[in-house]
């Protein structure tokens, strides 16, 4: 009873607009003040804040996100698009590829996917419009693959994940590479068949000599180079991923600097945007940290395990339901707090019914993903239709086919688990 | 969802107007935080690559970086920024309801919105001064020699109460002048 | 302000956390033995609510959150709080204790009311420990290079989980690397770190027998020692049968958790060697190697806690006199 209570106080503080954190922070202490009293309140204060953001294991956050704005500042996505653009130019609707392969390449380097939506909306969406493609298309497909960012190692709210599902942060990174590349084939398959179906929706190809090709090949030298430096340490355990991502950071500033981009101005924007997005997601953290107290007291969580392990249903029923349940919460809530609300509730139900936790992991950040292209609360459609100066709803549109694909991915990940699973397992075999 | 980041400051209020001094202050100290946890996330890095080429090349990793990163820095990099980012409108928000609330009604939601969380401010200022107090007169120190540096703890523990402090200066701030959103505002020297 | 009192209708709930899962012995045989003897002692006059495994907050956490009121008795490691719990990192140092029921009974008592480590550790901190639990017998566990004396580990890097461990591992030569204990499985079968060192009884959890090629037995590299800690306040709050109640079974709980401690180590080592890890028992001159390399560790540990005004020689010279008694002790049983 009283964590429904506490639940519509967070409800009502998130639709008065407090910002995320700080209403998961209330309602937590909030809760604590019913269930305990004062001295409640302020005894979890006094070690819950500091706990919450003095964990080793998200030092990686901040990290990847300086990486990724070094690598913004660098202007390399711009090559890196023309690049991919020369490349595949040949096939209608090359661009569209293109912007789709570019994506997948800065989800490499990048681990937010809004962050990434905003790049590559400034890099290829409006060039795609203007040689020609739907503005439908387009967006919506850009706006699909900056979800890829968040799957494609690094990604910050897989590291996120590890920590509160206290798994190794390495393997989970590295599960979410083969879900990213299915991904981003089914999002480029996908692409193919709308032109197929409409031709005109995308200009004719265009041909490219080698010699351009190749000179184009060079742009994306860095950027695999970044992408080896932070995933290839962790998987061969030179480093551990918070190393891999200060390396990183170090190799996004290197791009950033050889590309004579290194002024005050862009190191202080880059920090400084840096310092904005980690303080949030810490927030948000923080907040639930201390939300966490109030559920652990009320024991509602293994309340929940054991109702629904008593249930006569198949353990694959359950874990479907919750599934669609992370695609409904992503519909309306942040990311990072979906997760730091629900694992510690859901993640002892699911090892329960003897699902691994790091496939669990990649499925929920995938599925959770859809919210940010889906209405009525995408973020990344909004950030695309700001910067492609398009109305919201055709970006929305735009963005549905891909998002079928991306279920259609999640729907396989569900049946071939291997496929989440193989690549983290070969980093624990002995040699 | 969205960060107000790109909303537009309102225009100051009259009380805005006649404490500038105030403003200037808060800001400036606040843009002190901000400096401070930018340093904090360089030295991380650094501290983090060094480590790295001191275990790899050298074989010698330095052993205090693990527990530095834990009670310092992360904490530091925190809450020394989270009044900067609290005015900056750094904090993702849900803003459906909100747009489609006429004028008046909004005023009173970011009212009540930013009496809560100064409540939870002054909160959070009261156990960080509980928990440092108690390193403080304790002379809580790690024995030289282990993992950790041998600095007393009450080092770290204040900089939960310092973030509070800075935190509940902007938030009063913003409830008693009636500022708004303080969102992206240039005018409080954020060059 | 004032922290509600514990007591509602002649009968005291408790609030218990730990860091342990269930399953683990600290919680199987220490905690529950304590919280079920110490309700039928008292006949149902004390009730507890248990919150295992972290849900209460870290380790390093529970000490203060027994000091601020939130929970009444939890696990409490000197090792995880040596800021906190300075002193009592003694009963972690390496080559003294070889058998958990010695140790922690020589423990037990050096914490108990008029105890060197009760007085000058816990007592300030408004903590009362009421039952001890030791894992003895900390091992080298390594990938491939294979760990017979001391002079093996020059150049190693071991994963660590530091405290009093951290020095021992310094002080035999090789370089303590912290990370969560999560990522050990991971860097050492990627060779990150060259091993870890830690009680047979850990590894199995981490399934770092899957990973591990050698490891020595009798190295005694160290202890882990935990207390279950009640707060102070609650002590003074409590009517004197029932403290007595809680004093006794925590006795009970302290006695059955180092046998499953004892036994805990054996079956560790066992799965080890089922899993085809390399064991080296360390044997005569080897033995005598170990014990001489450990002699400066203890030195230098007892001139750091003089730099924090703590008298580390007078709590080394207790614990190997009350290792002595608690030997003999057992002897004439
Ligand atoms: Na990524
Ligand atoms: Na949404």
């Amino acid at each position: 009873m009283s964590v429904l209570i506490v639940i519509v106080v967070m409800l009502t503080l998130l639709l008065i607009r407090v910002p995320v954190g700080f209403a998961i922070a209330i309602a937590g202490a909030f809760g604590l003040f019913v269930h305990g009293g004062l001295s409640d309140v302020l005894g979890v204060l006094q070690s819950a804040p500091a706990a919450a953001v003095s964990s080793y294991s998200l030092s990686p956050i901040p990290l990847f996100i300086l990486m990724a704005q070094f690598v913004v500042a660098s202007g390399v996505m711009d090559d890196l698009f023309r690049a991919t653009q020369v490349w595949v130019g040949r096939i209608r609707g090359g661009a569209g590829i293109a912007a789709a392969g570019a994506g997948a390449m800065f989800a490499a380097v990048s681990g937010s996917s809004t962050a990434a939506a905003a790049t590559l909306a400034h890099t290829s969406t409006t060039k795609m419009i203007d040689s020609g493609y739907s503005p439908r298309i387009s967006t919506g497909l850009v706006a699909v693959v900056g979800t890829l960012a968040a799957l494609v190692p690094p990604s910050i709210i897989l590291v996120f994940y590890a920590v509160i599902a206290e798994e190794s942060v390495g393997q989970v990174l590295v599960a979410g590479f083969l879900p990213g590349a299915l991904v981003t084939l089914a999002l480029v398959a996908t692409l193919v068949v709308l032109i197929k179906i409409n031709p005109s929706s995308a200009p004719a190809g265009q041909r490219h000599a080698w010699a351009d090709k190749l000179r184009n090949l060079r742009s994306a030298g860095p950027v695999l180079l970044l992408f080896a430096l932070v995933t290839g340490t962790v998987y061969f355990g030179v480093a551990t991923p918070t190393e891999a991502a200060a390396l990183g950071a170090v190799g996004g500033f290197a791009l950033l600097a050889a590309r004579k981009r290194a002024n005050w101005a862009t190191i202080k924007h880059a920090v400084t945007e840096t310092i904005s997005s980690s303080v949030m997601i810490l927030m948000i953290i923080l907040g639930a940290h201390i939300l966490g107290y109030f559920i652990t007291s009320t024991r509602v969580t293994p309340t929940v395990v054991s109702w629904v392990a008593s249930l006569d249903v198949a353990p694959i029923v359950v874990v479907i339901i919750l599934f669609l349940c992370y695609v409904i919460l992503g519909f309306f809530l942040d990311q990072i707090a979906i997760l730091a609300l629900t694992v510690p509730v859901v993640l002892p139900l699911v090892t329960e019914l003897g699902y691994d936790p790091i496939w669990f992991g990649v499925l929920i950040v995938l599925l959770a993903e859809i919210g940010l292209v889906s209405p009525p609360l995408g973020l990344n459609v909004f950030v695309v239709a700001r910067t492609a100066r398009r109305p919201t709803a055709e970006v929305f549109w735009g963005a549905l086919p891909f998002v079928l694909a991306v279920v259609a991915v999640a729907a396989l990940l569900i049946a071939l688990p291997e496929i989440v699973l193989w690549l983290p397992e070969t980093m624990a075999s002995t040699e | 969802m969205t960060t107000d980041t790109n909303t537009r400051p309102e225009s100051p209020s009259g009380a805005a107007r006649r404490a500038p001094v105030v403003l200037r202050a808060v800001s400036a100290i606040e843009r002190a935080g901000l400096v401070l946890a930018g340093s904090v996330l360089m030295a991380m890095t650094l501290l983090m690559v060094f480590e790295t080429g001191m275990r790899y090349f050298v074989g010698a990793p330095l052993g205090w970086s693990f527990s530095f990163i834990q009670d310092y820095l992360l904490p530091g990099f925190f809450f020394l920024a989270l009044a900067y980012t609290v005015r900056a409108g750094a904090h993702v928000t849900i803003d459906a309801v909100y747009q489609r609330c006429p004028a008046k009604v909004q005023t009173a939601m970011t009212l009540v919105a930013r009496v809560l969380m100064l409540g939870f401010s002054v909160l959070l200022l009261w156990a960080g001064m509980l928990s440092t107090g108690h390193a403080w007169r304790a002379h809580d120190i790690p024995p030289p020699g282990g993992a950790e540096l041998s600095i007393p703890t009450w080092t770290w523990h204040v900089l939960v109460p310092i973030g509070a402090a800075l935190l509940t200066v902007r938030l009063l701030w913003d409830v008693f002048t009636g500022h708004r959103r303080g969102a992206g505002d240039e005018t409080e020297g954020n060059a | 302000p004032p922290v509600p009192s514990v007591e509602s209708g002649g009968v005291y709930t408790l609030t218990v956390a730990d860091s342990y899962p269930d399953g683990h012995p600290f919680a199987d045989a220490g905690a529950s033995v304590l919280m079920d003897k110490a309700s039928e002692l008292s006949g149902g006059r004390i009730r507890f609510d248990y919150f295992p495994a972290e849900q209460m907050g870290d380790a390093a956490d529970l000490p203060s959150l027994i000091r601020s009121g939130v929970v009444d008795l939890a696990s409490v490691a000197p090792a995880y709080v040596p800021a906190e719990l300075p002193l009592s990192g003694v009963a972690d140092l390496p080559g003294l204790v070889e058998d958990s029921c010695t140790g922690s009974l020589a423990v037990a008592h050096l914490m108990s009311e008029d105890g060197l480590l009760y007085r000058e550790d816990f007592e300030p901190k408004g903590l009362r420990p009421l039952v001890v639990g030791m894992i003895p017998d900390y091992e080298v566990l390594t990938g491939s290079r294979a760990v017979r004396v001391p002079s093996d580990l020059r150049g190693l890097q071991l994963r660590s989980s530091g405290g009093t461990i951290d020095r021992a591992v310094e002080g035999f030569g090789a370089a303590p690397v912290g990370m969560p204990a999560t990522d050990m499985y991971e860097a050492i079968s990627r060779g990150t770190v060259d091993g870890t060192v830690l009680g047979p009884v850990s590894a199995e959890p981490y399934h770092l027998e899957e990973v591990t090629g050698n490891a020595t037995v009798g190295a005694r590299l160290g202890s882990f020692t935990m207390t279950y800690s009640i707060s102070d306040s609650v002590w003074d709050e409590l009517p004197p049968d029932l403290r007595d109640v809680l004093r006794r079974a925590g006795e009970q709980a302290t006695r059955s958790l180092c046998t499953a401690l004892q036994e805990g180590n054996a079956e560790g080592r066992q799965t080890m060697r089922d899993a085809g890890v390399k064991l080296h028992r360390i044997s005569g001159s080897e033995r005598d190697a170990w014990d001489k390399a450990t002699a400066p560790i203890h030195r230098r540990w007892a001139a750091d806690m003089a730099e924090i005004d703590r008298s580390g020689k007078a709590a080394l010279r207790e614990l190997k006199d009350e290792l002595r008694r608690a030997e003999r002790d057992s002897h004439d049983d």
